[in-house]
């Protein structure tokens, strides 16, 4: 009977919770690329700054806003939140990237 | 009275300064210590623009990308300084430096002239025109001729924040019309 309920505890993971994936974004020559990403809830996303001044990574509904990422540094954001976010450097608006969060139906919350 | 500095050919006068480097008739290329010295000029200006617009304008937009020049052409000049003093390469002066120097007093006096809106599209006119001269004459002469694969190299990388800063006045410049 122990062995029974120890089992139903471990066969979910056995039957795959779908893994999330870790996917970067360079910043490099004040561009973000790719500049339109397509993640999965759930996914971590790696901006990475290979320039030589510091950027952000903000989303114009607000949805995430990253400290100044310095020049060889990495700002990670784990997506929680289903939509189409379109975000931006603070200091450089210009400089614009589209991130797009898919849901999976076997993550939903 | 209304001045528009876009009346003055700066832009031209910038593009004949970085062509004009020797008399007439003589074929020589910029040296490394040169590049190094006329981009150590080329950022101190625009640094020096910004200062004054964020001691003059009153437009958060235009002060923020005035804030940002004064950053980001500082962290260039820091990474140009430290390239030089790790290749033990100094700066020399030279002719194109020299006349950028000598144009940017003469913009740097109308600009201070105006105030309000005209000081706005004024600095950011200039702005425009002087990242288009920087950019046409980085990818034209500064990097095709620099020797050092790490001068040319740092010229290659700073290259995209010249035009990220254009493309950024010329937002501003739209929006000022």
């Amino acid at each position: 009977m122990r062995w029974a309920l120890l089992a139903t505890l471990f066969l979910p993971c056995l039957w795959g919770a779908p893994a999330s994936h870790v996917r970067t974004i360079l910043i490099q020559g004040f561009k973000f690329q790719p500049d339109t990403l397509t993640v999965e809830f759930g996914d971590t996303v790696t901006w990475r700054n290979a320039d030589i001044v510091p950027h952000t990574v903000t989303d114009g509904t607000n949805a995430f806003h990253s400290p100044l990422i310095r020049p060889n540094h990495t700002w990670k954001l784990v997506v929680k939140k289903a939509g189409t976010f379109h975000y931006s450097c603070t200091p450089h608006p210009n400089m614009m990237g589209i991130l797009v969060v898919e849901k999976i139906s076997a993550r939903e919350p | 009275m209304r001045v528009s500095l876009r009346s003055l050919p700066f832009a031209a006068a910038v593009g004949f300064a970085f062509l004009s480097l020797q008399p007439a008739g003589a074929q020589t290329v910029p040296s490394d210590p040169q590049i190094v010295g006329i981009v150590i000029a080329a950022n101190d200006i625009d640094i020096t623009y910004g200062k004054l617009a964020l001691s003059k304008t009153k437009d958060k937009q235009v002060h923020d990308f005035a804030q940002q020049m004064v950053t980001d052409h500082s962290a260039v000049q820091k990474s140009v300084m430290d390239l030089g003093a790790k290749l033990h390469v100094t700066p020399a002066d030279n002719p194109i430096a020299a006349s950028l120097k000598k144009q940017a007093i003469e913009t740097m006096a109308k600009l201070k002239g105006l105030s309000g809106r005209a000081f706005d599209k004024a600095y950011i006119d200039n702005e425009v025109a002087y990242h288009t001269a920087v950019i046409d004459a980085v990818s034209k002469v500064l990097i095709p001729n620099a020797q050092n694969a790490e001068v040319k190299a740092a010229l290659t990388g700073a290259a995209p924040l010249f035009v990220g800063h254009l493309d950024h006045a010329k937002m501003l410049q739209s929006k000022l019309q």
